[in-house]
């Protein structure tokens, strides 16, 4: 009987302590989960926009199991007006507010420019930026509770490197579409390279029509910068492919990505860097650093690309010092 | 008592000497660990020694490059300093302050705007760390950071002039000290970060005329640049493969690693202290060996202290036992002493009581010789008279006798005669014993060949055929061994006279190492069951058949006897008898 009541009583104690143990386990997991920090992340474009995508995997590589990670997309690629922006600016508002995120970051110009900017500007809330082009200073920043990387296209590597492939030059063409990010660009570049004696002559195209006849008129130049197709609508890939292949005796450079189909050289920002920066950022924010101590930066990084079946066409060739440094492409 | 004195007294001595040598292999085990702790720790400073050294050697080169290219762009400070982590692990972090004129302040402040650092402004350290700038001409902000990160970025466009922990280095630097290496942190956001306070950095400054002397005053004028590395000196100065050895780390004075010191003391308590210099500066490597016995070989100490306690055990038990033999002995001696001397008493007793009766036994023989000789000689003469008037009575008075009286005469002669050979052979039995005694050695076969030339000159045995073996010869008394072979050979001559063919060999054989002579005849015999009589004086075997007084035996056996021999033999009846002897 006693041996019976003990056995008994060993089973009693053993499975209170088990409850025990896992109610205190349950409790703490549901405090930890409470004590969880929160990141809201609006992104100016869509899924599936390359530049969009690879800002949302450095951001999400650097903050995983950092905190709770809510991602919000503007859409204003797609839909560019002004009205559509400001809607978005405001739903997204909504959230932030429904969400109280510990840290918001906002990536790209419209981000900042419907959403930060208007309701966020100077308040408690934390914002780290990214994939500003050029400046910061167009939507206010520096706020006091904003910091971030600024998105700056490497003009003067890019011309090193035009330098150390093709050697001494002198004139180029700016070739690209009829935009105002487009003027704004070529200002930059004007007054970078004219200041290292090289000058540049701009053509702002609307159609293939106009952008075919002007890469054969820069043909005459020492070589061709071909930025961003973006704004001219009738676009087919395929055909300035083989145009460009059929009609390229000078070297062309880009510092967009996706114009590397068309272009010889390119030295191109990495979306990636702008996401894992504001990542970084955000994660030293909810560790306790004070935003106001970190300054604004710009992009540090940026990746070599060579068209070598186009290169082969024009019968163009590269110093090997470019070569084995630049990822190969088409 | 004094046995187990001396048993304590080895036993002390054994077990002294076992700890003695035990003790003095453990202190060779312990100089050898010594040794390998010296080799450890030399090993461990001269590598700090060349880590330290490389570090001049890379802010050497940087400082070459920054004097020679004067602007360095962010690009190839990236390169340098990734090239530089990879080449030395131990820098963290590179800063590079390039000095700025306060009038140009604003115009690079908007070159850095432009270039996309928005609302940029080159900042003085704040907060607790923070120090009014007394230099009122220039800054020296933070341009170039890698590696870049949130962190680090806290620092970029801050006047190094007005960080506090950097102002004595910085002014040291002015005075033309290479290299300064400060305990600093650059932000105390890091501080409460990091919650130690090990981080160090060295200060370079980077000048038009190069290195600076202390005797030029103001030359902070000539420093375009401070170069600032973040460095591990506990990875630099203590990452080496040093196991089993705690390490205290001090520069000037302050600890920078505490690493698993023991607070141990006494003989194992192996310590040095090594000074690395740094650029006028002092680094202190305190090692101490945590774990020397790892190093030690207790095999060999330990076996000499077990095989000292048994090799003592066991000789005290073998001098325990020696020293109780020997007690035993003592005592078994004197009980022995004893017991001899009652023996010696006792034989002594019957020694005496044996000469004495020898001498009596001798007396009373020598009166029986005496007399025997004397009865013998004094029978002599009158024998002779018997015999003679006998001989004179026959041949004088033989006509006037009858046939009776010339029978009863001749029985007369012949008694006398026959009790003369008688008295001859007692006179010569005793005067076996009383004869002189002379040992050579002698050719037997030639003796015997004599004999029996002599006993067959009368025609004695001259149909018996007498094989004597050659080329024997013997030891002993040539004279009475001629006796000995004339009374055996005579004896076989006689007693096989009957046979069909008479046969008497004389011979020799070896038995036992002795040689044994034998007389053999294929004569009559005797049955063996009187053997025992053969040799007694007077008695016969064969009664009246065979002529012969019964003396010739007992003599031989008296002169075999005197020369130490034996004498036996071998008989059955009819089928002849054999006589050995021995001499010796």
């Amino acid at each position: 009987m006693i041996r019976f009541f003990g056995r008994l009583g060993f089973l009693s104690v053993f499975l209170f302590g088990s409850l025990t143990v896992s109610v205190f386990a349950v409790t703490d997991n549901t405090v930890n989960r409470s004590a969880e920090k929160k990141c809201l992340f609006v992104m100016s474009y869509h899924k599936g926009y390359e530049w969009n995508d690879g800002i949302d995997q450095g951001v999400s590589e650097k903050l995983a199991g950092v905190c709770q990670l809510k991602k919000l997309y503007l859409d204003t690629k797609r839909n560019p007006s002004v009205a559509f922006g400001k809607a978005a600016g405001l739903r997204a508002k909504a959230v932030v507010e429904q969400y109280q995120p510990d840290v918001l970051i906002v990536a790209d110009d419209n981000a900042s420019r419907y959403l930060a900017a208007p309701f966020f500007k100077d308040t408690d809330l934390p914002i780290v930026f990214c994939g500003l082009n050029w400046t910061a200073s167009e939507y206010g920043y520096p706020y006091k509770n904003a910091t971030g990387m600024v998105e700056v296209a490497p003009i003067l590597p890019l011309l090193k490197n035009i330098q150390r492939s093709i050697g001494d030059v002198k004139n180029g063409v700016y070739l690209s579409s009829d935009v105002i990010t487009e003027h704004k660009d070529f200002l930059r570049y004007k007054d970078e390279y004219r200041s290292r004696g090289v000058m540049l002559s701009p053509v702002f195209v609307s159609t293939v029509s106009q952008w075919k006849e002007a890469y054969l008129q820069a043909q005459q130049a020492d070589f061709i910068i071909m930025n961003n197709n973006a704004g001219i609508n009738d676009w087919d890939k395929s055909e300035i492919e083989q145009f460009v292949r059929n009609n390229s005796k000078v070297l062309s450079v880009t510092n967009y990505r996706w114009m590397m189909a068309y272009a010889m050289l390119g030295m191109t920002k990495s979306p990636i860097e702008q996401g894992e920066w504001a990542g970084e950022v955000a994660a030293a924010i909810l560790s306790g650093l004070p935003v106001q101590e970190i300054p604004v930066t710009i992009n540090k990084s940026w990746f070599l690309f060579v068209n070598e079946s186009l290169l082969q066409a024009a019968g163009i060739s590269l110093s090997n010092r470019v070569l084995n440094h630049a990822y190969k492409t088409w | 008592m004094k046995i187990k004195t001396t048993l304590i007294g080895i036993l002390g001595a054994g077990l002294s000497l076992s700890l003695l040598f035990s003790g003095l292999t453990l202190k060779y085990e312990l100089t050898e660990a010594e040794k390998v702790f010296s080799d450890k720790v030399n090993r461990a400073t001269e590598f700090a020694r060349q880590k330290l050294h490389q570090l001049s050697v890379t802010d050497e080169r940087l400082r070459f490059l920054f004097q020679v290219n004067e602007k360095v762009s962010e690009d190839d400070f990236l390169v340098l300093s990734e090239s530089i982590f990879a080449q030395s692990p131990y820098i963290i972090k590179m800063a590079y302050a390039p000095k700025i004129r306060l009038t140009h302040v604003n115009v690079e402040e908007q070159k850095l705007q432009n270039k996309g650092y928005t609302g940029f402004r080159f900042r003085a350290f704040s907060g607790a760390l923070g120090i009014q700038s007394q230099y009122q001409e220039f800054i020296y902000p933070i341009r170039l950071i890698q590696p870049y990160t949130p962190y680090t970025s806290v620092w970029f466009g801050r006047d190094l002039l007005t960080f506090k922990p950097t102002v004595p280095v910085l002014s040291k630097l002015a005075k033309g000290k290479k290299m300064q290496v400060s305990r600093a942190l650059l932000s105390e956001y890091e501080a409460n970060m990091r919650g130690d306070n090990t981080t160090y950095y060295a200060f370079s400054a980077v000048s038009y005329n190069g290195d600076q002397t202390e005797a030029e005053p103001q030359a902070f004028e000539t420093v375009f640049g401070v170069l600032i590395y973040e460095i591990d000196f506990v990875k630099l100065l203590a990452d080496s493969d040093l196991k089993d050895v705690g390490r205290e780390i001090t520069f000037n004075d302050e600890p920078i690693l505490s690493q698993q010191m023991l607070t141990k003391t006494g003989f194992l308590n192996i310590q040095r202290m090594d000074t690395v210099p740094f650029e006028e500066q002092n680094f202190t490597i305190r090692y101490q060996f945590l774990d020397p016995l790892r190093y030690m070989d207790f095999k060999t100490a330990f076996l000499i202290l077990i095989l000292g306690f048994i090799l003592t055990i066991l000789l005290v038990i073998a001098v325990k036992n020696a020293l109780e033999r020997q007690k035993l002995l003592k005592d078994q001696n004197r009980l022995i002493e004893a017991k001899v001397q009652e023996k010696t008493a006792l034989l002594e007793t019957q020694a005496e009581q044996l000469r004495l009766a020898f001498d009596h036994q001798l007396a009373v023989t020598q009166e029986l010789e005496s007399f025997s000789y004397s009865i013998s000689h004094d029978l002599r003469a009158p024998l002779r008279a018997i015999g003679g008037f006998a001989n004179v009575l026959s041949e004088d008075y033989s006509d006037v006798l009858d046939a009776e009286g010339k029978d009863l005469l001749s029985r007369v002669e012949r008694g006398a005669t026959k009790m003369s050979v008688l008295i001859d052979d007692l006179l010569n039995l005793s005067k076996i014993t009383r004869q002189s005694f002379t040992i050579c050695e002698f050719s037997i076969t030639d003796l015997v060949n004599e004999q029996v030339s002599e006993l067959c000159a009368d025609g004695f045995g001259k149909h018996t055929h007498i094989i004597v073996a050659e080329n024997l010869n013997a030891t002993g008394d040539r004279n009475l061994v001629r006796i000995v072979l004339n009374n055996l050979v005579s004896n076989a001559i006689k007693y096989s006279s009957k046979m069909v063919s008479p046969t008497v060999e004389f011979g020799a054989f070896e038995q036992d190492g002795k040689q044994v002579y034998f007389v053999k005849d294929n004569g009559v015999g005797f049955d063996m069951t009187y053997a025992n009589k053969l040799f007694v004086a007077f008695q016969r075997l064969h009664g009246s058949d065979f002529e012969g007084t019964g003396i010739g035996l007992a003599t031989v056996q008296r002169i075999v006897n005197r020369h130490g021999g034996k004498i036996w033999a071998e008989s059955q009846p009819g089928k002849g008898a054999t006589f050995y002897f021995t001499l010796r």
